[in-house]
C-alpha cells in the first residue's frame, strides 16, 4: 500500500509540476513576445496607429514599404502583411486592428494572396497570439484543430512558432521596415521557373475571407484600395492566366482591381520573383503616388 | 507506426496496460501481437519477410540443436545466412546491384536487359536481418542454446521497440529476459520513461529543428555561400546523431518499462578522440555485430598488419553498404575504412611519428592536466571535423552533389555571416544545438547523472523540463526517422 501511495503521488505531483510549468511558463513567452516590438505584438497593443494599413501575405508585405510610402507620401503607414500569411486569417487580424486602433483613411489589400493554397500553410504559426483574439483562435479551430487541441493542452506549444521566434528577434526595434534586400539572379530565376510556376487557386474560402475584410472597411466606411503588385517580367510571361483570374477576382469581389503585376520591368527592382527589394518598394511607392492611389 | 506519430501515442499506453495485467505466455503473445501490429501499421505485407526469417531461423536453431554432424551444421547454418541475406540481396540491393552491373556492361558497349524490381524496401530491414542471423551464428557457433519456444523467438525478432531502428538486439541479451516474467519496478519504469522523453527530445527538438534548415541546402546546395554550407554540415552531423541515438532512447526506454534491459548503442560519439573510439562509441551493436561476425571470422587483428588492414577495409566497406543500397553509403563506409587503416599505421609507427610522442608526452610527462585536456579536445574537434566531411557523403543523393559540397566550402566564397540564408530558423537551431551539447557535456561529466539520479526533486524538474521544451521548441512534422530506410 504505501508503495502504491508513493507511485500514486509521485505521478499526481509530477504532472502539476509540468501543468503548472507550462502556465507560467507560457505567461512568461507571452509577456516576452508581447513586449517585442513585432508587427503583431505591437498590433494587439494597439502600437500601430496609421494613416495607411496594408493587408496580404509576403507580396503585400514587400510591395509596400512603409518607409517608402512615408517617403513618397508622407502619410504614416503600418503594414500588417506577413510572409505566407493565410487569407482565411485576414479578416481576424484587420478586425482586430480595427478594436485595437483608431480608424485608418486607406486600405490597401493585396489581393494576390487570395491565388495562394496556402490558406491552411501557415496558420499555426498564430498560435502565438491566440491569447489576445478570439477570433484568431476561432479560426485557427476551424482550419487547424489539431493544433488548436495541441495548444489548449499546452500553452507553451502556442509559443512553438516561426512567429515566436521572428518576435525574439525584433526585440528592440520594429519590424516595419524589415524587408528582404539584394537582388534576384538570373540564375535564381531560372531555378525558379525550373520548379515551375506557383499554381493559381480559385477558392471560395479565400474570396469569402476577402470579402469579408471589405465588408469590416465597410461598415467603418474605410476606403479599399484592391491591387495586384508587381511580379518580375520573367516570372510573370509564364503565369499567363493571371489577368483572366484578376477579372474573375473583380466580378467575385464586385470591385475594380489595381493591376500592378507588370509596373515594375527594372531587372534590380527585384529581390525574387515575386518581392520588390527596398529600392524596387520604393519605385513602386513613387508610382502609387503619382496614379492617386495612395 | 511512427514513434512520433498520433498512432503510436494510442497504442503504447494501450500496450502497457494490458503487458502489465498480463502474465507468463499470453503476456508474452501480446508482445508478438503488438509488435507485428506496430510493424504492419505500415503495410502488413512486409510482415511476411519477418515471419519467414523467425520461422526459418528457429527451425535452424532447432535442428542445429540437435545436430551433431559438422556438415549438416554447416548446412543449416548455410540456409540461414543464404535465407537472411537473400531477402536483404532481393529487398535491398536488388536494383543497386542491377543497376551497377549495367553502368558495368554499357562501360565495354554491351547492354543487358535485366529486370528493375518495383518493391519497396521494408522499413528495418538490415535490422532485424542481422538479428536472427547472429542468433542462427551463436547457436551454430555453440554459443547459446536455441529456443525451443516458437512465440519467445518470434517476439525476441519482432520485439517493437527496437524492431525498426535497432539498438540490434542479440539473441543472448534477449531471450532469457522473455523467458521469464518481467516484474513491474517502479525505479525501471521511471527511468525508462525519463529515457523515452530524452529521445523525444533529441528526435523532436534537435534533429527535426535542424532538418528544417538542413534538407533544402541538401537537396539543392546550388546557392548557399561557403560559411551557409559550412555551418549546416556541422549541424547534420548533430541531426543524425540526435535523431538515430533518440530513437535508441525511445527503444531502451520503452523496454525499459516493459521490464526488459536493451543494450546501450552511444556512448557520446563526438567526444571521441580517435577513429577507433568513434567506433566504439557510435552504432555499437552494429559496430560489435560487424567485429564478431565480419571482422574476428576474417582474422581480425591477429594476422599479419597488411592482412588486418584488409580485414578493417572489408568490414567497414560492408558496414556502409548496410546502411544502403548506394554507392555513397560505400564511399562513406570506404573514407571511415580510410581513416582507421591510417590511423592504425600511425599508431603502429607511434615511436616514428610527432603525433604519437605528443601523445606520449602528454599523457605521461605533461604536468598540467589542463594541457592534456587541451590536447584531448583538440583531438575531439579534429575527428569531429573528419567526421562532419564523411556525413556529407553519407547525407548527399549523388557522389557529384557531395564533391559539390565540399567544394563550395573549400571555395571560401562567402564567409560573411549575412550570406547565411533562413537566418532566423538558422539562429534558433544553432542556438538549440549548443544547448545539447552543453547537455551533452555535463552528462558525460556525469554531473546532470548525479543530479538526477539522487534528487527526485532535480529528476522531476528534469523531466519535466524535457516536456516544457519539446512542447514550446519541438518539432511536430511526423518527420520519419533517418535510419528507418536501413
Amino acid at each position: 500500500m504505501p508503495r502504491i501511495r508513493h507511485v500514486l503521488f509521485t505521478t499526481v505531483a509530477f504532472f502539476t509540476l509540468v501543468f503548472v510549468g507550462d502556465r507560467l511558463g507560457a505567461t512568461i513567452m507571452d509577456r516576452v513576445v508581447m513586449s517585442t516590438r513585432f508587427r503583431y505584438a505591437d498590433l494587439y497593443q494597439g502600437k500601430l496607429p496609421a494613416e495607411i494599413i496594408v493587408l496580404g501575405n509576403s507580396r503585400g508585405l514587400h510591395m509596400f514599404h512603409p518607409p517608402a510610402i512615408r517617403k513618397a507620401t508622407g502619410r504614416m503607414a503600418a503594414n500588417i502583411s506577413f510572409n505566407a500569411l493565410p487569407t482565411v486569417l485576414m479578416p481576424s487580424l484587420w478586425h482586430d486592428y480595427l478594436q485595437h486602433h483608431s480608424r485608418p483613411e486607406l486600405l490597401v489589400y493585396e489581393v494576390s494572396c487570395v491565388n495562394r493554397m496556402n490558406e491552411r500553410g501557415a496558420l499555426e504559426g498564430y498560435t502565438t497570439f491566440m491569447g489576445h483574439s478570439e477570433l484568431l483562435t476561432r479560426c485557427i479551430a476551424k482550419y487547424k484543430y489539431r493544433e488548436f487541441v495541441a495548444s489548449q493542452i499546452s500553452h507553451l506549444y502556442r509559443f512553438n512558432s516561426d512567429l515566436t521566434w521572428r518576435s525574439l528577434f525584433f526585440f528592440r526595434s520594429s519590424d516595419q521596415d524589415w524587408i528582404a534586400t539584394g537582388r534576384v539572379t538570373d540564375s535564381q530565376l531560372d531555378r525558379t521557373l525550373d520548379v515551375g510556376v506557383e499554381e493559381i487557386l480559385y477558392s471560395e474560402n479565400n474570396v469569402s475571407a476577402a470579402k469579408e475584410v471589405l465588408s469590416l472597411a465597410d461598415r467603418q466606411n474605410i476606403p479599399v484600395v484592391l491591387i495586384v503588385g508587381p511580379q518580375h517580367p520573367r516570372y510573370l510571361a509564364a503565369v499567363p492566366e493571371l489577368s483572366s483570374w484578376i477579372q474573375w477576382l473583380e466580378k467575385e469581389l464586385d470591385r475594380p482591381i489595381l493591376d500592378y503585376s507588370a509596373a515594375i520591368t527594372d531587372h534590380n527592382a527585384f529581390a525574387d520573383h515575386l518581392h520588390l527589394n527596398p529600392e524596387g518598394a520604393e519605385s513602386f511607392a513613387e508610382r502609387l503616388r503619382q496614379d492617386g492611389v495612395l | 507506426m511512427y514513434f512520433n506519430s498520433l498512432a503510436f501515442l494510442a497504442f503504447f499506453p494501450c500496450f502497457f496496460a494490458l503487458y502489465w495485467l498480463l502474465r507468463g505466455s499470453l503476456r508474452v503473445f501480446l508482445c508478438l501481437v503488438g509488435s507485428y501490429i506496430f510493424y504492419g501499421w505500415w503495410d502488413y505485407r512486409f510482415l511476411t519477410l519477418i515471419v519467414i526469417s523467425t520461422l526459418v531461423d528457429y527451425a535452424v536453431g532447432r535442428l542445429l540443436g540437435e545436430s551433431k554432424s559438422m556438415p549438416t551444421r554447416r548446412s543449416l547454418l548455410a540456409v540461414s545466412i543464404l535465407s537472411n541475406l537473400g531477402i536483404l540481396a532481393t529487398f535491398k540491393y536488388f536494383n543497386f546491384f542491377a543497376d551497377s552491373l549495367q553502368v558495368v556492361v554499357s562501360a565495354f558497349g554491351f547492354s543487358l536487359d535485366w529486370p528493375t524490381l518495383h518493391i519497396i524496401l521494408p522499413a528495418g530491414i538490415s535490422f532485424y536481418t542481422f538479428q536472427t542471423l547472429s542468433y542462427s551464428i551463436d547457436v551454430y557457433r555453440g554459443h547459446l542454446q536455441p529456443e525451443r519456444n516458437l512465440m519467445r523467438f518470434a517476439a525476441f525478432v519482432s520485439f517493437f521497440p527496437q524492431l525498426v531502428a535497432g539498438p540490434i538486439v542479440r539473441a543472448h541479451e534477449f531471450l532469457p529476459q522473455i523467458s521469464t516474467d518481467r516484474r513491474f519496478d517502479w525505479a525501471q519504469f521511471e527511468s525508462g520513461f525519463g529515457r523515452v522523453l530524452q529521445g523525444f527530445f533529441k528526435k523532436l527538438v534537435i534533429a527535426d529543428s535542424i532538418a528544417f534548415v538542413a534538407d533544402p541546402m541538401f537537396a539543392d546546395p546550388r546557392g548557399y555561400s561557403a560559411i551557409n554550407t559550412l555551418v549546416i554540415v556541422v549541424l547534420y552531423s548533430f541531426q543524425v546523431y540526435c535523431d538515430f541515438s533518440g530513437y535508441c532512447d525511445i527503444a531502451i526506454g520503452l523496454a525499459k518499462m516493459l521490464g526488459f534491459e536493451l543494450p546501450e548503442n552511444f556512448r557520446f560519439p563526438y567526444f571521441a578522440t580517435s577513429p577507433s573510439d568513434f567506433w566504439h562509441r557510435w552504432h555499437i551493436t552494429l559496430s560489435t555485430w560487424l567485429r564478431d561476425y565480419v571482422y574476428i571470422p576474417l582474422g581480425g587483428d591477429r594476422v599479419s598488419e597488411w592482412n588486418t588492414y584488409r580485414n578493417l577495409f572489408i568490414t567497414m566497406l560492408l558496414g556502409g553498404l548496410w546502411h544502403g543500397a548506394s554507392w555513397n553509403f560505400i564511399i562513406w563506409g570506404a573514407i571511415h575504412a580510410v581513416i582507421l587503416v591510417l590511423h592504425r599505421f600511425v599508431v603502429n609507427r607511434s615511436r616514428l611519428t610527432y603525433v604519437s610522442s605528443f601523445d606520449r608526452a602528454v599523457s605521461s610527462t605533461t604536468p598540467h592536466p589542463f594541457v592534456k585536456q587541451f590536447a584531448t579536445a583538440m583531438k575531439c574537434l579534429t575527428l569531429f571535423g573528419v567526421i562532419c566531411i564523411t556525413w556529407v557523403f553519407f547525407r548527399s543523393g549523388t557522389f557529384s552533389q557531395a564533391v559539390q559540397i565540399l567544394s563550395q566550402i573549400v571555395s571560401l566564397d562567402g564567409l560573411s555571416p549575412s550570406t547565411l540564408q533562413n537566418r532566423i530558423p538558422l539562429l534558433k537551431t544553432c542556438g538549440l544545438v549548443a544547448m545539447f551539447v552543453s547537455f551533452e557535456l555535463t552528462s558525460k561529466l556525469s554531473l546532470s547523472t548525479y543530479v538526477v539520479t539522487r534528487m527526485p526533486v532535480a529528476r522531476a524538474f528534469y523531466y519535466a523540463s524535457l516536456l516544457w521544451l519539446i512542447a514550446l521548441v519541438g518539432t511536430f512534422s511526423g518527420t520519419q526517422f533517418i535510419y528507418f530506410q536501413f
